[in-house]
Parts: C-alpha cells; sequence; structure tokens
C-alpha cells in the first residue's frame, strides 16, 4: 500500500507558476502558428476550472502518465485542443469577418475608381458583417467555455446550450463584454503604435535595419504578452460564469441586448486600428475572436 | 545659421531686388507675356522611391521624359519645425505661400482639416502684378478634398478676395448646375426643390465671410462642361483623371498664366491597399504627359511654359507597418520630397546637388514668372534657372 501525499504550492511558487505562464503564452502569441498553442492552453485550462482538474502543462503530461505522454502529451495536448478551438471560433467568426475583409477591400476599391453607381456596396457590406457579429460576439464567450468544458468540437454547434449558458450568465455577461471591449482598446493602441516610433525613438529613421527589426520584435511581443493575458483574464472569467449552471433570470434578454450593442465597441476598434495600421488579415483574427496573435 | 537665417540671404536679395514691393500690389501691371506657369502638385504625398528614383518608379514619363527636359531637385524638403504637418492642405499651401505655418484654422472638423491662407497665395502676388484676370490665374481641384477649395484667396490685409484665383473643381460645376437648373425652371418641382437644397449645402461649405463669384468666363466653362458631360455627374472622367480633362480643357479655352492642378489619389493608400498608391502614380503620370503634350502643342503655351512638379509632401517608410506609407507625423521619409521644373529660363538637364527647402519652391516661380513673393521665407533656386 502506497500513501499519495500532495504538497500545496505556496503562494511564491503559485506566483512564479503564473509568471512562467505568461512568458511562456507570451512568446507562444508571437507568432500565427504558436499561438494555437497558447489557444489550447487557454482551453483547456478553462476546462480544468470547470472540471476542477489541475492546471494543464505547456509541455509535459500528467505525472501517472507513460513516459511519451508523460514528456510531451501537454505539448500534444495544447496543439489538439488549439487546433479544435481554433476551427470552432472560425465556424463561428468567419461569416462576419470574410464580410469586413471584403467590404474592405471592395469598397476602398470602388471609392478609389469613383464607383459612384455601387457607392452602397461597401458600407452596405460591412453593416452586414457588423450586424451579424453582434449576435456572435455576444455569445462566442460562452461557446467558447462550453466547447473547452466538452472537449470537442461539436460544442460550438450546441447553440440552445450555448444560449442558455449566455442568458443565464445575465449581468455577469454584460460585464464580460464590457471588459472584453475595454481589452480590446489597448490591442487597438498597440496596432496603431509603429505609426509614431519616430517620435518614441529618437533616429529610429537613420537606425540600422537589424536595430529598427529588434523594436519590431520587443513592440510584438509586448503586443502578444498583453494579448495573452487578457485572454487568460477574460476566459478564465467566462468559465467562471459558465460553472456552475445557473437558470436564466427574469432580465436575461436584456443583458443580452446590452452586451451586443457593447461588443459593437469591437468592431469599432478594428476600423481605428485598420485606420492607422492597416493588415487584411487582422480583419480576420482578433485575440478576442480567433487566434490569440495580435498580428 | 538656422534656416530661416539662411533664407534670408544673398542671393534671394540678388534675385528679387529689381521686383516690385509687394506691400503695393497695385497697380498691376497690363500685358503680361510670360512666361506661363503649370504647377502640378504630385500627390497627396508621394515618396522619392515610387516617383522619381529611376528603379523603382511608377512615373516612366515623369523619370525618363520629363526630368532630362528640365531641372531635378531630388533633395526637397519640408522642414521640422514645430507645428509643421506633413500633410496635404498645409504641404500645398507651402508650395502656394512660400512659407510655414502660413494659415489658420478655418473650422476644421473631427476628421477634416480646413484652413485658409494667412499669408499672399502666389495667385495673389500675380494679379496683383500683373493685370491677370481671375480665370487665367487657376486652381484645379479634386473632388475628395473639398477643404481645399478655399485656397483661392488669403487673408492678407493687401491681397485677398480681389487679386483670387479661380477654382475648377466639381464643387464649383455642382455651384453652376444647380443654379443654372433653378434659373431655367424646366425640371420637375421635387427636382427643382431638391436643386435648391443642394445649392445651399454647397454655399454653406464656404464659412468665409466673402464668398467668391465665378467669372462669366468659368461660368462658360462649365456650360460647356455641361454641355458635354450633362448633369448627372456619370459620364466625366473620375478621381485624378478628372483634374487632367479639367486642366487641358482650362488650357484649351482660359489659357491660364498661372495654374495649380492638385492631384490627390495617392493618399487612397491610407486605406490599405497598396496598389491605389501606385496605380495612382500613374494615373498622374499620364496625367503629366498629356499636359506637357499640351504645352508643347498649344500655341498658347508653346515654348513660353515652365511646369513645375512637386509633391505636397512625402510619405512614411516605416518597416514596422505592413503598408508603410502613412503621412501625418512628421517622419523624415514624410518630410523627403522631390521637385522638377521644366521650360523656358530654366536650366535643362541639372540635377540640383544639395538640398532645398520646400518653401523655395514659391519664390522660384514668382522668380520665373516676373513678381516678387514678398512674404515667402524661401530662396528662389537661383541654380536652376537661367
Amino acid at each position: 500500500m502506497t500513501a499519495t501525499v500532495t504538497l500545496a504550492p505556496s503562494r511564491l511558487g503559485r506566483m512564479l507558476r503564473v509568471v512562467l505562464d505568461l512568458c511562456i503564452g507570451a512568446l507562444a502569441c508571437t507568432t500565427p502558428v504558436t499561438s494555437v498553442l497558447a489557444l489550447g492552453w487557454i482551453a483547456r485550462r478553462m476546462a480544468a476550472l470547470h472540471h476542477r482538474r489541475a492546471r494543464p502543462g505547456w509541455v509535459m503530461g500528467p505525472r501517472h502518465a507513460g513516459l511519451v505522454v508523460r514528456i510531451a502529451g501537454g505539448l500534444g495536448a495544447n496543439i489538439a485542443t488549439g487546433v479544435r478551438m481554433l476551427a470552432g471560433l472560425a465556424l463561428w467568426t468567419l461569416p462576419f469577418t470574410v464580410l469586413w475583409l471584403g467590404a474592405w477591400w471592395a469598397g476602398w476599391e470602388n471609392s478609389f475608381n469613383k464607383g459612384y453607381e455601387q457607392a452602397a456596396i461597401g458600407p452596405a457590406t460591412f453593416l452586414a458583417g457588423m450586424l451579424l457579429s453582434l449576435p456572435l460576439l455576444t455569445l462566442l464567450p460562452f461557446a467558447l467555455a462550453h466547447a473547452a468544458a466538452e472537449g470537442r468540437l461539436a460544442a460550438f454547434l450546441a447553440l440552445p446550450r450555448i444560449l442558455h449558458l449566455a442568458r443565464a450568465a445575465g449581468g455577469r455577461g454584460f460585464l464580460l463584454a464590457l471588459l472584453s471591449v475595454i481589452a480590446a482598446i489597448p490591442m487597438a493602441g498597440l496596432v496603431a503604435l509603429p505609426v509614431f516610433v519616430e517620435g518614441i525613438v529618437p533616429g529610429f529613421a537613420t537606425l540600422p535595419p537589424e536595430d529598427q527589426a529588434g523594436w519590431a520584435d520587443l513592440l510584438n511581443l509586448s503586443a502578444a504578452g498583453y494579448a495573452f493575458a487578457a485572454l487568460w483574464f477574460l476566459r478564465h472569467r467566462a468559465a467562471r460564469i459558465c460553472a456552475p449552471p445557473r437558470k436564466p433570470g427574469r432580465l436575461s434578454a436584456l443583458w443580452l441586448v446590452l452586451s451586443g450593442v457593447v461588443w459593437a465597441g469591437l468592431p469599432a476598434l478594428m476600423v481605428f486600428a485598420q485606420f492607422m495600421n492597416h493588415a487584411p488579415h487582422r480583419w480576420i483574427s482578433h485575440p478576442l475572436f480567433l487566434l490569440p496573435w495580435p498580428g | 545659421m538656422d534656416r530661416r537665417a539662411f533664407h534670408k540671404g544673398v542671393a534671394a536679395a540678388a534675385l528679387t531686388a529689381a521686383l516690385p514691393d509687394p506691400a503695393l500690389p497695385n497697380p498691376a501691371r497690363a500685358g503680361y507675356q510670360g512666361p506661363n506657369v503649370i504647377l502640378v502638385r504630385f500627390g497627396g504625398g508621394v515618396r522619392r522611391a515610387e516617383t522619381v528614383v529611376a528603379d523603382t518608379t511608377y512615373a516612366p514619363f515623369l523619370v525618363h521624359d520629363l526630368i532630362p527636359r528640365g531641372a531635378f531637385i531630388p533633395d526637397l524638403t519640408i522642414a521640422q519645425l514645430d507645428g509643421v504637418d506633413t500633410s496635404h492642405a498645409e504641404g500645398t499651401l507651402n508650395l502656394l505661400t512660400g512659407r510655414y505655418l502660413a494659415y489658420r484654422d478655418a473650422g476644421s472638423g473631427a476628421l477634416s482639416d480646413r484652413l485658409e491662407p494667412t499669408e499672399p497665395t502666389l495667385f495673389e502676388y500675380l494679379r496683383a502684378a500683373f493685370a491677370i484676370p481671375p480665370h487665367q490665374a487657376l486652381l484645379v481641384n479634386g473632388e475628395d478634398r473639398p477643404q481645399e477649395e478655399f485656397f483661392t484667396y488669403g487673408t492678407h490685409d493687401h491681397y485677398g478676395i480681389a487679386v483670387r484665383a479661380e477654382m475648377l473643381s466639381l464643387y464649383r460645376f455642382k455651384l453652376y448646375k444647380f443654379a443654372e437648373i433653378l434659373r431655367e425652371g424646366r425640371a420637375p418641382e421635387d427636382q427643382l426643390v431638391a436643386a435648391a437644397t443642394e445649392l445651399d449645402r454647397l454655399r454653406a461649405a464656404d464659412a468665409r465671410p466673402m464668398a467668391e463669384a465665378q467669372s462669366a468666363e468659368v461660368n462658360a466653362f462649365w456650360a460647356r462642361w455641361r454641355a458635354g458631360h450633362g448633369d448627372d455627374g456619370l459620364r466625366n472622367a473620375r478621381g485624378d483623371r478628372l483634374l487632367t480633362a479639367l486642366a487641358l480643357q482650362a488650357m484649351a479655352t482660359l489659357q491660364p498664366r498661372l495654374m495649380m492642378v492638385n492631384y490627390q489619389d495617392t493618399d487612397y493608400v491610407h486605406w490599405g491597399n497598396p496598389t491605389h498608391y501606385t496605380r495612382a502614380i500613374q494615373i498622374i503620370d499620364d496625367g503629366l504627359r498629356q499636359i506637357v503634350a499640351a504645352m508643347d502643342s498649344l500655341p498658347f503655351y508653346a515654348g513660353n511654359t515652365v511646369i513645375v512638379v512637386t509633391p505636397d509632401c512625402g510619405r512614411d517608410a516605416n518597416p514596422l507597418m505592413g503598408v508603410p506609407f502613412q503621412h501625418h507625423f512628421n517622419t523624415a521619409s514624410a518630410r523627403q520630397v522631390w521637385a522638377v521644373l521644366a521650360g523656358p529660363r530654366v536650366a535643362r538637364g541639372v540635377v540640383m546637388d544639395r538640398p532645398a527647402d520646400q518653401s523655395a519652391i514659391a519664390p522660384t516661380i514668382a522668380a520665373l514668372m516676373g513678381f516678387r513673393a514678398g512674404q515667402s521665407e524661401g530662396d528662389a533656386l537661383a541654380t536652376v534657372l537661367t
């Protein structure tokens, strides 16, 4: 007979663990490919909260597992979960992000060519994407929380369950939407920041290319670190809201509508960021709704 | 010696000493014989790389045909001064007045600047010095920058509306068109009401205390334009091609002595499609080709016209951005512009081997045309003049 002794980590140990997770997550979020790993880790973290399991590892698997899983099981699980979450999130968001991308490109293309006859198409398409985005963005945190807890892609399609979770969240769901849009403000600011680099870094224009690249790397890492930290907080909060299950309150519909109104702030921030520093992929992916890569 | 002190140098004094006192604009001298000057704003905002650098240019006519015909100033810069913005209205007024910050806010909105010149523009100097009618001092403006409709005269005490320029633009055409529709009274009632409403809206856009009326010659120009293109606005050239069409028709009919063509569509790159920038450069380059062809073939202009081509501002070269073509933030690249001058009294095949300042363009044009831009800060570019 063997006795299992669980040693509770000290406060310092927990803090170091958080710092280490933040560092790894920030590094993972610096590229679109590795950010899948961060997405998977965050989803597994949400599942761990839901099921009251131990926090997931970045690379190593459970201690009681076989050698291969023990060495790299965490990495494999993060990748598999990340890919699954990415597919589910893309399913939810591509219908409106593709409209945004197309509206922006075609609208300005038409404007450049002074196509007065089709002038309404760009704005109308963007507006259609925006109207479609509001209910989807409102439900998205709950869809992700549900899919993370279930651990399967099909959970993204369980609309009645997702709607139930969103309605049950009530005012806390509204607060989550508000916090999400507030968290997106620095993200937009960090996208715009390179525009001002010559005012921030004296002599930037005359620096050697490798030094300029160094500043670019620093900016990318900062944006990735912020995106990861913000997402960790927001997804943790979403998981907390969804567990344990509750019944919807009387004002649940009102809270959902208000959440949708608040979520309109996100495309507004994205438009601002695109005006400042345009990149087509930033219409498709934003840390709040697809990859945690800030782009 | 700072830049301003440098610009008060001996060369400027020698070049302009024989010219009339700018504080005394009247009486204007009759019988101006030229040269005519066509000032082309290669805008809104371009970098040297995509315009005047031979290996990377999108403006083949400019580089391979026009530059060899005249003088090229590859290192023209916008001074880095407090409050100087590297943007279109500001750069245009720098070119027209020969001064920095020679403008004031005239009701700018949240997303659009609205400036008016506080020092005389080249048009005012010219018409004060010579008895030239307003339609021969012309600005040709695009439809996307209505805030530049009001550069036809400034607020300087000794100049102003009496020696203003005329403007050709869709804004002005609409002023004419709606007034005509109302005067004719033949349209259905709802269209007359709409025309009246639109006319009021257009007039309200000019907040200045003295609104300028379009001259009889310009009204005749618009009558011909309307006869050719109708009222719906769907049959005329669009974008910067429209500016070329207006400029060419003006050269053929109004015969401006001084004309500024404010190209602008390179600015579309703000919204993210880099091809808008390079395509706009190509369109401007083709416009240049047509204007120079008209200069060479029309008797009024042939052999007696100088073309001056220069951007209002540069654009960024920011390696941290996917589309590094902004220009609002006074970056080094946004202050780097260039100029090309070609025609009589301009050295041919000369490349200026030292830096020059954007404020030098106005006094150089003034020197070419024989008047003095007395309020300008810059020196005329004596080395490119013969």
